[in-house]
């Protein structure tokens, strides 16, 4: 479903922040890609959204190149970023009612507000409330909403959990469980090693724009993540 | 996909303070306009009808005698245009009336002045300066003056953010995160921003009409009403280039509070600066001439007219002056026309002279969007300088039509000597213009004629065009620009 192949990015100012990644996401999996800050996880999300071109190597959403064909790749993906502000003077369902039209979901009813609300731990008085009185955990609920009301088969998340209280984002992990089991294909950027550990069927760790190592989660659901992040990191690092 | 880009852009603008802080802006500032013009057409035109009526009686005075009607000096003022009301346009510092008699003009505030101290107002019969044009940009408040300096800036508050500002709140990046086009995203914003913008210019536009046509003294003709319209329409094409420019700054910078300092920096010197220093430099360009030119080059064609007449020219005797020349009427009548004919081009060179620096300052100053505005707006409402030179080569006409008229009233009278001149002497002494009665109906009496749309249009067509052209490349500007923004 998401694919990247070889996808190397080497800014203007000649730092490389992907070199040569390569990696498949399969529909009804998660996959968690875990590194330091300047790996290359956003740059690896910024190319399969065409917010910038690859230098060599290609991306792909449900087979549509994301760089010459970035329109039709973006038709089967919703992206969800590190910090979810959406239009604080809109209320949450103009908020959703607007971006579910650009993503082409026109006529909704209220009931699929109050749907997809639900399914996300919000409750439905929340859709009259403006945005700018919503907290980040609602924010980053409404922002899976948004991309609930798309229902593409793939998923894009940034740093999703970042400055989530702990009730939030165990919440948060739940929602991706249900969308695992409709079969999405989610690719999520996080530092969050522990809650990678908790809901990544596979985790790819990056370094300084290479991809060191793909774990399955049988390798570390009853291993230490951590441990075995910071091994691949320094065995990175004697390579280098 | 454009459609929920304008109605979300429409939405966001309704709900925040800037709009209604705009909204209240724009109607006071309208509704004050309307109530100000109100008042001062009410005057304007009191005056404007007395004083025609002074003239109108003085001149069917004169009827008694054919002569007297040639030589009385008429007063044609200037009639209060109801389209003033979009822009005045420095009508109060042209000359309110031009005086003449069938041989020349004798506006003397026009040839007395030096540059447009010279145009002086006199809505009243006195003559009195009410300003400098040297030292304004505006004129007083209409709507190109809330349109061009007011609105124009609560645009740039509208736009400074459209793109940046969606960067910083990170939306930009969950709606290219959609499957649209960016140019979709543009071309939406700018129709949001502009629906928005419509909404103050509109409820202002109507609260002021509302205000002007409640009155009973202002009359406003269909004709009228189109160029209303078409103001209205260049209005909305003037205020188009800063919402183009307000995104093409947006989507050139990272920040919105940058982006708003440079938009500030170029609002200054786009509808401040470059208004003002053209008209410095196209002072410094063009000389104004000076009275005591204006006296020199009288004495010089007085003196080529001497000599003419001391050559033999005229057929007169050198040494004998006036009216002692009383065996040559017709080579008096003569001299006399030439020299009200030579004085009559110095004068009307002077006059042009006086208004050049005026014209070729506007043309400087056409870098300008906003003299684009005035300087078309004042073309299709009437006023300004194209009204001044419609007037003056109205009244022209009517002195041409008004000398018609006396030299063929003049030949059906044997006892004259069919010898038009500007010689009172002459007149009484030798009888060289008819001395019998004439009906006052069938005097030629002044009106002065608005110009069509049409021909409005064309004097401001390539004001027009270049206001268009300027929308034209803030737009693609914009629309590069934006192609190659960085979201991240």
């Amino acid at each position: 479903m998401i694919e990247l192949n070889e996808l190397t990015k080497r800014y203007e100012d000649g730092i490389l922040a992907l070199d040569h990644v390569s990696y498949k996401v399969e529909p009804g999996e998660i996959f968690c890609l875990l590194g330091a800050n300047g790996a290359g996880k956003t740059t690896t999300i910024n190319i399969l959204l065409d917010f910038i071109p690859p230098t060599s190597g290609s991306a792909f959403i449900n087979g549509h190149d994301c760089n010459r064909f970035p329109l039709k790749a973006k038709k089967y993906v919703s992206y969800v970023s590190e910090n979810v502000q959406l239009y604080g003077m809109f209320t949450a369902r103009q908020n959703l009612a607007f971006f579910a039209e650009l993503a082409g979901k026109k006529g909704l009813k209220k009931k699929d507000y109050d749907d997809v609300m639900r399914t996300v731990g919000l409750p439905e008085r929340a859709l009259k409330m403006r945005l700018k009185h919503f907290s980040k955990g609602m924010r980053q609920k409404l922002g899976i909403a948004i991309a609930l009301l798309k229902d593409p088969p793939a998923i894009l998340m940034d740093e999703p959990t970042s400055g989530l209280d702990p009730t939030s984002a165990q919440e948060f992990l739940d929602q991706l469980r249900k969308l695992r089991e409709r079969g999405k294909a989610i690719l999520i950027t996080t530092h969050d090693i522990f809650r990678a550990k908790m809901i990544a069927d596979r985790v790819g760790i990056m370094k300084q724009g290479r991809l060191v190592a793909i774990r399955k989660r049988e390798d570390f659901k009853h291993a230490d993540l951590e441990a075995i992040y910071m091994h691949e990191m320094e065995a990175a690092e004697a390579v280098s | 996909m454009i459609r929920q880009i304008i109605y979300r852009e429409i939405l966001e603008n309704l709900l925040s303070l800037r709009f209604t802080l705009s909204l209240l802006l724009s109607i006071s500032l309208f509704a004050a306009a309307g109530f100000v013009f109100v008042a001062k057409y009410k005057q304007e035109s009191q005056d404007y009808w007395k004083n025609t009526n002074e003239n109108l009686s003085g001149l069917s005075e004169q009827t008694k005698r054919l002569c007297d009607v040639a030589l009385y000096e008429q007063t044609v003022y200037r009639k209060p245009k109801s389209l003033a009301l979009c822009t005045e346009g420095f009508e109060k510092y042209f000359p309110n009336c031009l005086r003449f008699d069938i041989f020349s003009m004798h506006d003397t505030e026009v040839r007395r002045q030096r540059n447009f101290d010279l145009v002086r107002s006199m809505y009243s019969t006195e003559v009195g300066s009410r300003g400098n044009l040297d030292l304004v940009c505006f004129s007083d408040i209409d709507w190109v003056f809330i349109i061009s300096l007011i609105l124009s800036f609560v645009t740039l508050i509208f736009t400074y953010d459209t793109i940046c500002g969606e960067k910083e709140a990170g939306t930009l990046r969950l709606m290219l995160a959609a499957s649209i086009h960016r140019h979709k995203i543009l071309i939406g914003k700018y129709i949001g921003v502009m629906l928005t913008l419509g909404i103050p210019l509109f409820l202002g536009l109507m609260l002021n009409l509302l205000i002007v046509t409640s009155s009973k003294e202002i009359m406003i003709g269909a004709g009228d009403w189109l160029k209303i319209l078409t103001i209205v329409q260049l209005s909305f094409l003037y205020l188009s280039i800063f919402v183009l420019l307000g995104m093409f700054v947006s989507s050139r910078t990272a920040h919105s509070a940058n982006s708003m300092v440079i938009l500030l920096l170029v609002w200054v010197g786009l509808v401040i600066l470059i208004p003002s220093f053209g008209r410095i430099i196209s002072d410094a360009a063009c000389e104004s001439p000076t009275e005591a030119e204006l006296g020199r080059r009288l004495d010089e064609v007085s003196k080529q007219i001497d000599e003419d007449r001391a050559s033999g020219k005229f057929g007169l005797n050198p040494d004998v002056f006036g009216s002692k020349n009383v065996e040559n009427p017709p080579g008096t009548a003569q001299l006399m026309n030439a020299s009200t004919e030579a004085h009559n081009q110095v004068y009307e060179d002077h006059l042009n002279k006086l208004i050049a620096p005026l014209i070729l300052g506007r043309s400087f100053t056409r870098f300008s969007p906003t003299v684009l505005y005035q300087c078309a707006s004042e073309a299709v409402a009437g006023t300004g300088i194209n009204r001044f030179k419609s007037l003056y080569q109205q009244v022209k006409r009517y002195q041409a039509e008004l000398k018609e008229y006396v030299r063929g009233k003049d030949a059906e009278d044997l006892e004259s000597l069919h010898l038009l001149c500007a010689h009172s002497q002459a007149i009484s002494d030798w009888g060289v213009i008819s001395k019998k009665p004439v009906s006052f109906d069938t005097v030629p009496k002044f009106q002065e004629r608005d110009l069509a749309l049409g021909q409005s249009l064309k004097l401001a067509i390539w004001d027009i065009g270049l206001l268009a052209l300027f929308n034209l490349v803030f737009f693609a500007a914009a629309f590069v620009s934006f192609l190659k923004y960085d979201v991240r």
